[in-house]
């Protein structure tokens, strides 16, 4: 196993278990306006190599999506949206590719990027990712505005608590 | 057929994530549906959202203390209720016949053909062997051993188990026993042909055992059946009780037991 790649998975087990034990706990909008949630485990989606295989991001999706979910009890909600975000993730890379392409040995962080590239890239991905996942947690159009409302609410906060992660430690990978 | 193989080998992808998704999505409904079925019917889950759930998971620890004390509150009133259904006495009045200790239920089945469940109350909260146990819904089982702090009884779907039932307002009693898997369904036994059943009748505790007081819902009688030549009736009761979701459950201590049973036993010598 390549040095990169247990970097990747000692990433993810420590983001679960943040996203898992403590940030899903945080009710930032209290008992009445329970709109707001911080999901910071879709820069696990974001951070993956460029070039990942889109199956291969479609089973780590899936499998990041199940993990969280058993700490939610929503079985398949995260599931669904982290699945549809792999998928989209390189649609938004290639609307994003800078003239010539990508080169080959970059990873997409504001490291290689910069910051402001980074943060289309992310917020693009976040956006939708959170728009899927309460388009599947209410499971109704019904209550559209209610959707629009906790994606706009939480994609503040989870979109802050990403940009904070990254200025602070800066990735390489 | 070349063609074809060559087009979904094109769009792999997007057939894996059609695929995935669809897994993804039945998860989220199934799952749905099944805490639909074991948490009662709040059939319109689809409608009321998950965020509810989350609200109410968060709630939960403070719900615990508030809990606890409304199970004593409840059993106080259930014991009152219990000594107070029995046939007014023209003689002197008894104070309790009655006991009803609350507990939680820490284990529980409903899978294998003989259940088994254990609760928080043993030996020092006056819990013994042979008390009936019952929930909110109805008789749930009878303690058949105690620890000092624990007991645990046999569940009502378990193929010992019988209670001893009546189809209200009509007088008519019988055995309830558990013969199917289903932990919805039990079966009233003994219940003579000539009895005038109807689908929706009520079935409730005799109170002819000394377990359970009299008057208890059990359930109703969803279908019942004559076999060729057999002097009784088949029924299937649908309990009320949801056995898979029970949590709060109340022992039943009966003060006239051993009276009773002297005399069931002088009888019989």
């Amino acid at each position: 196993m390549s040095a990169l790649t247990s970097r990747h998975i000692i990433r993810f087990a420590v983001v679960i278990l943040l996203q898992g034990l403590i940030l899903r706990r945080i009710a930032l909008g209290g008992m009445h306006f329970n709109y707001i949630s911080i999901l910071f485990y879709p820069i696990l989606l974001a951070l993956l190599p460029i070039k990942t295989p889109r199956a291969a991001l479609l089973l780590i999706g899936l499998g990041l999506g199940l993990t969280i979910d058993v700490f939610y009890d929503s079985l398949g909600v995260h599931a669904s949206a982290c699945v549809f975000t792999a998928f989209i993730r390189p649609w938004i890379l290639q609307i994003l590719e800078p003239r010539g392409g990508y080169p080959v040995n970059v990873n997409p962080t504001i490291r290689d990027f910069g910051a402001a590239w980074f943060m289309q890239y992310m917020g693009t991905l976040l956006a939708l990712h959170l728009l899927f996942y309460f388009s599947v947690e209410v499971f109704t159009f019904v209550y559209i505005g209610q959707i629009l409302l906790k994606t706009v609410t939480s994609f503040i906060v989870s979109f802050m608590a990403i940009l904070i992660f990254m200025f602070l430690f800066n990735p390489r990978h | 057929m070349q063609n074809l193989l060559q087009f979904l080998f094109r769009n792999g992808v997007v057939f894996l994530f059609l695929l995935l998704e669809g897994i993804c999505l039945y998860l989220v409904v199934q799952t749905n549906d099944r805490q639909n079925e074991i948490y009662h019917n709040s059939a319109n889950l689809f409608t009321t959202t998950l965020s509810k759930q989350v609200e109410s998971f968060e709630t939960y620890w403070k719900l615990r203390s508030t809990n606890d004390s409304l199970l004593a509150e409840n059993a106080m009133l259930r014991q009152r209720l219990y000594n107070q259904i029995k046939p007014a006495p023209l003689r002197e009045k008894r104070d309790t016949t009655f006991t009803v200790i609350p507990a939680n239920v820490i284990k529980n089945s409903i899978l294998s053909r003989n259940n088994y469940i254990t609760i928080d109350a043993g030996k020092q909260h006056g819990v013994e062997k042979g008390m009936g146990v019952i929930s909110d819904d109805g008789p749930i089982g009878v303690v058949v051993g105690t620890t000092q702090r624990y007991a645990k009884l046999m569940s009502i779907l378990h193929s010992n188990a019988m209670i001893s039932a009546a189809i209200k307002g009509k007088g008519y009693f019988g055995s309830l026993v558990w013969r199917s898997a289903n932990p919805t369904r039990m079966q009233l036994e003994a219940i003579p042909k000539h009895a005038n059943l109807a689908v929706g009748d009520t079935i409730v505790t005799s109170g002819y055992s000394h377990l359970f007081p009299p008057d208890i819902l059990i359930g109703v009688v969803e279908d019942f059946r004559l076999e060729g030549g057999d002097n009784f009736f088949n029924v299937t009761v649908h309990l009320k009780v949801d056995m898979s979701a029970v949590q709060h459950v109340y022992v039943v201590r009966n003060h006239d037991v051993a009276e009773q049973t002297s005399l069931a036993t002088d009888a019989e010598e």
